[in-house]
């Protein structure tokens, strides 16, 4: 992870093992700590490229919000596009692009694993 | 001797929808029968038609028509004697001294009777009401969807008068009467108050909650799931069946979605606005997904609570 990673430090082509880290806000976390498929319907999913940003930097301004992470093979594996989206204040930033239907953002959501949860903990 | 058999409905999964409506009338039948008490699966509007339908047919005290069903070897059977009868064609009749409350549309006002007309989904109602309550109405309610509490005039409740309460209506009151107490029991169990607190959180979340642009819930559509988890746990209630508190969370389009994992059984239940439902169905590695009308929804959810074959 590189906290000052810069746009030309972050290549474009994402590959297949990286973690995309997707923010999470608690009304979506069930009773059991699992993450509800709503948090995944968006066309253009928003999430950051774990490899090139830290978790700290995803949540900085969110308190109370988690972060859970996706495969992006595993989003590929669902017909999803995964693909750079670098913005200037965050290079790291990507999209998982496509229609999601109910059975595909339930799919993404049981294969996100938490990499931090609420007030510091990840949910069990 | 009638014997109807249904016809294939290839665009429906699981059981046949008349199936279910006939065991649902044979079971109604039945528990009226055995308990003087009508469920609230059988409201007047559908016993009054059942007994108009079968008016003719029985006459004489001793006259008897037997209603058997019977799918794929599970069988029920009910009788309507002269007397049973009598009471699916028993209109809803309202005691003068009983308070009601209605919510409708105000389509039309008398000032020389200082009455008023609302208009509800079942049928136009006369409101009359006192010299400043109908200044109220003139100046400020015209044409608005009011909620009204008053007292009968006749049995049937075609006039309210001694109004009570007059004021406009709030979104999550539905139209029409209120609601009879069978259906207010959903309103009274665990699982629809921890809801409905739930619902009442969710309500607070402004546009942009999830911090990715999401619209905040819909006051619609959240009251419409309520209502319908509300009339939902009182008709299952009926079939012996307890309704386990599902997790409500916010969609980013504005709506809200029930969801339900009873064993191998998930239930994603998704009102994106108020009237609409879709719906993903789990049940072990078998998917389903689509839209569902109200009737199919309150299916969904007696499958995933009992895992019966809908």
């Amino acid at each position: 992870m590189n906290q000052t990673a810069s746009a030309s430090d972050v290549p474009d082509e994402i590959a297949d093992t990286e973690a995309l880290n997707r923010r999470i806000h608690p009304d979506f976390v069930r009773p059991d700590g699992s993450v509800s498929s709503q948090a995944f319907t968006d066309v253009e999913l928003s999430v950051d490229r774990a490899a090139y940003w830290e978790v700290a930097q995803t949540l900085r301004g969110y308190d109370g919000y988690g972060v859970a992470s996706l495969i992006a093979l595993v989003a590929r594996g669902l017909h999803q596009e995964v693909v750079a989206d670098k913005k200037p204040l965050n290079p790291a930033h990507a999209l998982v692009k496509g229609k999601k239907t109910k059975s595909i953002a339930r799919a993404l959501a049981r294969s996100a694993a938490w990499v931090a949860g609420f007030g510091g903990g990840i949910p069990t | 001797m009638l014997i109807y058999e249904g016809l294939p409905t290839p665009d429906v999964t699981g059981r046949h929808p008349s199936a279910i409506a006939a065991f649902d009338l044979v079971t109604g039948i039945r528990a009226f029968t055995d308990s003087q008490a009508w469920p609230a699966y059988l409201p007047p509007v559908v016993r009054n038609r059942m007994g108009s339908a079968i008016a003719t047919a029985i006459s004489n005290d001793d006259d008897l028509i037997v209603i058997a069903v019977e799918e794929d070897g599970l069988k029920a059977q009910c009788e309507i004697s002269q007397r049973v009868k009598e009471a699916m064609q028993a209109t809803e009749v309202f005691a003068p001294n009983e308070p009601v409350e209605v919510v409708g549309k105000i389509v039309e006002l008398d000032k020389r009777s200082l009455s008023f007309k609302l208009e509800t989904p079942s049928r136009t109602l006369t409101i009359e009401v006192s010299e400043w309550q109908f200044r109220k109405v003139d100046s400020d309610l015209r044409w608005e969807r009011v909620y009204v509490a008053g007292f009968p005039r006749d049995s049937k409740c075609r006039t309210i008068h001694n109004v009570t309460d007059l004021r406009p209506a709030a979104v999550e009151e539905e139209d029409g009467f209120n609601l009879t107490d069978e259906l207010r029991r959903g309103e009274k169990t665990e699982t629809y108050q921890q809801v409905q607190t739930r619902a009442n959180e969710l309500l607070a979340l402004d546009d942009g909650w999830n911090t990715y642009g999401a619209r905040s819930p819909g006051k619609r559509a959240v009251f419409f799931a309520l209502h319908f988890l509300r009339d939902a746990i009182g008709v299952l209630l009926d079939h012996g069946i307890t309704v386990p508190p599902p997790f409500l969370v916010p969609t980013a389009s504005g709506g809200v979605q029930l969801e339900w994992s009873i064993d191998s059984r998930e239930l994603e239940l998704e009102i994106p606005e108020k009237g609409r439902f879709e719906f993903l169905l789990v049940d072990g590695s078998k998917e389903v997904e689509g839209e569902a009308s109200r009737w199919i929804a309150m299916r969904l959810l007696r499958w995933v609570v009992t895992g019966e074959d809908v």
